[in-house]
């Protein structure tokens, strides 16, 4: 079950929303479905003649299924004959779907929802062996990288497959990090190595660090009979005539190797009921959450105390972490995948050739990366609303950032010019919010020219969380001419808008790329393109009208809500380290009420996702459901001797 | 609704275990968690934690770090005062702050003072040694909150 | 390769990589050849090299049919290699001829089956690649079953406009319907792990077999609290530790007579960070022909870039745009221009690694006679993101058990699954059925 923008889809269209009912809904299925899915013919085994509105909640599985399948054009296909499914009709039938679908599923209010178990992925390893051996080694570094799932982000559980050769680092990576510990004084106080010497026998010792290490490692407390696997390779390397050092390494080995370190495995609810995390699985998800990394000891002594849930104790924890300097963590991992930044520099690199200014800098290139998330960082810090993620009157700079901005020193700070802070803007700088940072403009560009397509889909994907519809298969994608063509990019897209099928999404996208024309593609400012002057003027299908990006920005913070609404999803995915489900939907609106009735504050938001269900509970199993885990795989491979 | 119940009960037992411990004052009204926020010399908001625990008629403490906490040192309670040191070391660099704060319900009212600036013989600091602080160096002020 | 803006300080990197060679005794692994291997002295290697975008049809099909044809524009870098080719056409692979226009393709290209739409949840390509096939077969009889390698990291987020994670646009390979293989994209990495896997076994192989074993029982007692929804991943951990414990069990069992053909030092030590993207793409292609040459496994597959790659282009000669740019060329007779030169110069790519194999002797001939080597897109003409006519390349001799040196025209829509029904024959580990293979593609098997 897959839900993208729940609700909002037609928003920014033209189609009229408002008279759809039931009735409306009833025709759509029997005028476009029942052809094939009907009494007569039942294509898959699908009547929709009795699938009444009525069903909405009988039949969530079903209509789920509905409402996936025609928003991605798979249905009704292409291939039956006739009109076909008019854009604005499929718009007001999705919308009526997903609006039943989701009362429904708040029928019951916020629920936990079930969470997988996950391994850490490669920069939670990373964080996490540094905190525990107090090195400072990037020691992940050979790992590869992990893919996103669910609402973007590389924490979600679903998508942490295993690899052998993941696996073959791991093993790397602990005995090259554990060989290098045992080596530093500060890693082995912090490990708890004490020499074995007299009245410590090398057993004693090495037990002894067990049971400091091996809770901290596996982040909850351990028994007496978990540490015995340990002691045993202890004893082992022992008995080959090891040194104490390279035996407690052996052992350490076997810690670093085991799932339970590898896996943020949380002690599963075994009732049919939800249950309040322990508080050692809530300090875990509070520290990977805001830090990415393991919890420090204040958490693990507030876990012992068993105060950690307490909500007074646990607002105190969530302001301290955020306010510590690992949650600049936290928040790279999220701006950047979020954004869509973090392939700058990796697989996207603006022209060498058009800016010989980005590739010869490289602090300026980092400042450019870090833009967007020291800006985050700042209003977190200082609760600002959110909404000055859209536009707003300051933002962070550097002093080659407000050279690539045509921004006058004198505004910013006195001292310390190199190193990123905050600014007031002056007026007209057009540097508010995220549309106005060069790492955005550059990453929804192309890196040698802009691109009102790609810049329109970022901001509706990004921004408001509505990415356009995807184009019916096989049909060629979106044309820009480049080159010797005649005609200017805004006139091709104009004549490409006349098309009905292209008309229906481009004419939704491409205008508030046009509104963005000012900004190159690395972002800087420019009247004139090509030498002809730049037309930043855009119309909306609704009739709405705006010129350059501050009128962009008035339009988007009038769909705050839209706005608000992606932000709580993504973050509450990237929170829970997995996708999304209609369920969840009640969580974002109840978090999205508390914005709504605290100014949009920053760290309400992420206060309101700590203290949510799904964050702090855990699902049960529900009475007599079968494994999710029965494999339905055909067999593809038949083997001959 | 269970998630209601148990917030509100959890809240309760919380304000009456605190103000039971408070109450009573000595070591044992010490004992637990506490943070708070103090701004430093550049302005700037830093927040500090510590956790006392009562062993026998002693109050241990520690103060937590970044990275590694910190050992408290030279802990005395008399009556509502408690005072207590911690030695910081950056880059070779050692420093002690006293620090005496007074209890009051679940906050303390602490001041904080840098002991000697001269590197790097180490002192043990007393009470007393509080008054050698230099005119340039001023004690700051901040409230602690008790977590536990 | 960092490029992360904070800094961080590398790992000290260990020094002692030098010196391979002490050679172990008894021959486990001639008793555990495929029956099918005609010449066990010289087993046959196979790669996949898969770039993304698919090809501008108008210069890919050559001119003439079997063994009389003449090389098309962007396959001319071949032609040192025209008598150790195949060029086969018209294939497709049909349960990735919808869904969106490059994920199900590219993920599916080996598995021949049709993957499970999703953000990440119930990711499932519905099978198992055919390299991995073949690995899971005969990967026991090197120290590495098969190299998984890439040029680009994983992909960051989730195609929220077409509804798949690009997980899927980044893996070619797949174990099992839900393992995909993570890809090695650092050379130096490579290297290292290479010369590891192929080195001499220490006693700390004895070591670690131990360890293994212990972390097997660690597992274990996990899996044991775990609901079992959460089983398969204990599952799938325990069984590549138990993979990797085997695997070092035999090493350092003294039963092994496998050796490295050349030493791994013979070839340089690639740098850490490449200078560019042709520089990286070299040096990966020397990786896999390191591999093979010195036998350390034979079974690799290569990314050249992920699914929808719009890697820039502008320092090849003729070239302005990015490639998935370029491949919406709408007919644009300068777009085209560009595509094809873009093609051309993976072509010219994979001609140098064919050329590698080749200069590499082994036996009477060379490495590339005892290799398949195969070049594909899971797209024609990316335009349309047309699924049909598939360009594919075949490269080697494969010990000679194929017909090299032939454009082999297929009826139209013939499945790209009976081509790895071939290949997995020339391999030496015959299925007899995949996916939806209907046969050996005929002309190809000697």
């Amino acid at each position: 079950m897959k839900i993208r923008h729940l609700l909002v889809s037609a928003l920014l269209t033209s189609a009229p929303l408002s008279a759809y009912d039931a009735a409306n809904a009833r025709a759509f299925l029997a005028q476009h479905c029942e052809s094939c899915h009907g009494a007569k013919i039942a294509y898959g085994s699908l009547n929709f003649n009795s699938l009444t509105p009525a069903t909405l909640s009988t039949e969530t599985e079903r209509w789920t299924r509905i409402s996936s399948r025609v928003r991605n054009s798979e249905m009704p296909p292409r291939t039956v004959p006739g009109p076909g499914v008019a854009l604005s009709d499929r718009k007001a039938f999705l919308n009526w779907v997903d609006e039943g679908l989701h009362a429904e599923a708040c029928a019951g209010g916020p629920v936990a929802g079930t969470s997988q178990i996950r391994r850490l992925n490669r920069d939670e390893y990373t964080a996490t062996v540094r905190e525990l051996l107090n090195i400072h080694l990037d020691v992940g570094h050979d790992l590869p990288a992990d893919g996103a799932g669910g609402q973007g982000f590389d924490n979600a559980a679903e998508v942490l497959f295993l690899s052998p050769v993941l696996v073959e680092k791991y093993i790397d990576a602990a005995k090259e990090s554990l060989e290098y510990a045992v080596k530093d004084s500060r890693a082995r106080a912090r490990i708890g190595i004490v020499e074995p010497g007299p009245g410590l026998l090398p057993a004693q010792a090495a037990h002894n660090i067990l049971q400091g290490f091996l809770p901290r490692a596996f982040r909850r407390p351990v028994t007496e009979k978990e540490t015995e696997p340990f002691m045993a390779l202890f004893r082992e390397a022992q008995k080959s005539h090891q040194t104490f050092d390279k035996s407690v390494v052996y052992m350490l080995r076997g810690v670093l190797l085991s799932p339970q370190f590898l896996f943020h495995a949380e002690t599963p609810n075994p009732g049919t009921s939800p249950r309040l995390l322990d508080d050692y699985a809530l300090a875990s998800r509070l520290s990977y959450f805001l830090w990415g990394s393991m919890p420090d000891e204040m958490l693990f002594d507030l876990a012992e105390a068993g105060k950690l849930h307490e909500p007074e104790v646990l607002k105190e924890e969530v302001g301290l972490m955020l306010r510590s300097g690992k949650s600049m963590h936290f928040i790279e991992s999220f701006v950047t995948q979020w954004l869509g930044t973090r392939e700058l520099g990796r697989d996207f690199i603006p022209d060498p050739k058009i800016f010989p200014n980005y590739s010869a800098d490289a602090d300026l290139r980092g400042e450019i990366r870090f833009q967007p998330i020291v800006f985050f960082h700042s209003m977190v810090a200082n609760n600002d609303p959110i909404t000055d993620l859209v536009d707003s009157d300051w933002t962070i700079l550097t002093r080659k950032l407000a050279g690539l901005y045509g921004i006058d020193r004198k505004n910013l700070r006195k001292d310390n010019q190199d190193q990123p802070h905050r600014v007031k803007l002056p007026p007209d700088s057009h540097r508010g919010g995220l549309l106005g940072m060069s790492a955005v403009l550059a990453v929804s560009s192309y890196p040698y020219r802009t691109s009102p397509v790609l810049r329109g889909k970022w901001v509706l994907d990004s921004i408001l969380g509505t990415p356009p519809l995807p184009p019916p298969p096989n049909v060629p994608a979106l044309e820009e001419h480049v080159g010797p063509a005649p005609k200017t990019m805004r006139e091709r897209l104009a004549q490409h808008r006349k098309d009905p099928v292209c008309s229906s999404c481009h004419s939704s996208i491409d205008p508030i790329g046009f509104a963005l024309e000012n900004y190159d593609a690395l972002g800087q400012w420019r009247n004139e393109d090509a030498g002809k002057p730049v037309d930043n003027s855009g119309e909306l299908p609704d009739g709405t009208k705006f010129q350059g990006p501050e009128q962009l920005k008035a339009v988007l913070l009038q769909q705050k809500d839209l706005f608000v609404r992606n932000l709580t999803s993504r973050m509450l995915g990237y929170s829970l380290g997995r996708g999304l489900s209609p369920k969840d939907m009640c969580t974002v609106d109840s978090v999205i009420a508390q914005l709504r009735n605290n100014g949009y504050k920053s760290q309400v938001l992420i206060e309101a996702i700590v203290m949510s269900q799904p964050f702090q509970y855990q699902a049960g199993v529900p009475a007599g459901a079968p494994s999710s885990l029965s494999l339905k795989t055909k067999h593809t491979v038949t083997e001959s001797r | 609704m269970f998630r209601r119940f148990t917030v509100k009960a959890g809240a309760l037992l919380f304000f009456a275990v605190c103000a039971l411990a408070a109450e009573n004052g000595g070591v044992a009204g010490f004992s637990g968690i506490w943070t708070g926020t103090m701004t430093d010399r550049n302005g700037d908001p830093q927040d500090l934690s510590f956790r006392f625990t009562q062993s026998g008629n002693v109050l241990k403490g520690k103060m937590y770090g970044d990275n590694e906490s910190l050992a408290v040192t030279g802990v005395k309670v008399s009556g509502k005062e408690l005072s207590f040191s911690v030695t910081t070391e950056l880059n070779g660099q050692v420093t002690t702050f006293l620090y005496t704060g007074i209890i009051s319900g679940n906050e303390m009212e602490v001041s904080r003072t840098r002991l000697d600036l001269k590197p790097p013989e180490p002192k043990q600091p007393d009470t007393k040694a509080g008054n050698s602080a230099s005119k340039s160096n001023p004690p700051q002020t901040f409230r602690l909150k008790r977590l536990t | 390769m960092n490029t992360s803006g904070f800094s961080r300080q590398p790992i000290s990197r260990r020094t002692v990589l030098r010196g391979a060679g002490v050679t172990l005794a008894l021959p486990w692994l001639e008793a555990m050849m495929p029956a099918a291997t005609t010449n066990p002295a010289m087993p046959v290697r196979m790669a996949f090299l898969y770039m993304p975008n698919g090809v501008n049809t108008s210069a890919w099909a050559p001119q003439g049919v079997g063994r009389d044809f003449q090389l098309s524009p962007t396959l001319a870098p071949l032609a040192e290699f025209k008598d150790k080719i195949i060029v086969a056409q018209n294939l497709w692979n049909e349960a990735s001829k919808d869904g969106d226009g490059h994920y199900v393709k590219e993920a599916a290209i080996l598995t021949s089956t049709r993957i499970s739409k999703t953000l990440g949840e119930d990711l499932n390509c519905h099978g198992v690649s055919m390299d991995q096939v073949a690995a899971q077969r005969a990967g026991d009889q090197t120290p590495l079953p098969s190299l998984e390698l890439g040029i680009s990291p994983e992909a960051t987020g989730v195609d929220l406009a077409v509804g798949y994670t690009r997980v899927y646009g980044c893996h070619v390979a797949w174990s099992g319907p839900t393992t995909p293989l993570a890809r090695e994209i650092n050379p130096r990495s490579v290297y290292e792990r290479l010369f590891r896997a192929s080195g001499p076994q220490s006693s700390s192989a004895k070591q670690d077999t131990l360890l293994l074993d212990r972390v097997l029982g660690q597992a274990r007692d996990l899996r044991a609290q775990v609901g079992t929804a959460d089983r398969r991943r204990i599952d799938e951990y325990m069984s590549i530790v138990r993979g990797l414990e085997e695997r070092t069990q035999r090493a350092s069992s003294g039963r092994s007579t496998w050796k490295p053909k050349v030493p791994l030092n013979s070839a340089p030590t690639p740098p850490e960070e490449p200078k560019d993207y042709a520089e990286h793409v070299r040096l990966m292609l020397d990786m896999i022909a390191l591999a093979f040459q010195s036998d350390t496994t034979r079974i690799s597959t290569f990314m050249f870039g992920n699914a929808v790659s719009n890697v820039s282009f502008r320092w090849l000669d003729g070239v302005t745009a990015g490639h998935h740019d370029n491949s919406h060329h709408s007919n644009d007779p300068e777009k085209l221009k560009q595509y094809q030169l873009i093609n051309k110069w993976y072509i010219a790519q994979y001609a140098y690694l064919l050329r590698k194999l080749q200069e590499a002797k082994e036996g009477e001939g060379s490495v590339l006679d005892n290799s398949a080597i195969i070049f594909a897109s899971a797209l024609s003409d990316g335009n349309s993101h047309n699924p049909h006519k598939l360009p594919v390349v075949v490269g080697g001799k494969a010990g000679g058990r194929i017909h090299s040196g032939q454009n082999l025209v297929f009826p139209e829509d013939t499945p790209l699954s009976n081509l790895w029904v071939s290949m997995l024959s020339a391999f030496g580990t015959p299925v007899e059925r995949f996916a939806d293979s209907t046969g050996p593609l005929p002309g190809i098997l000697v």
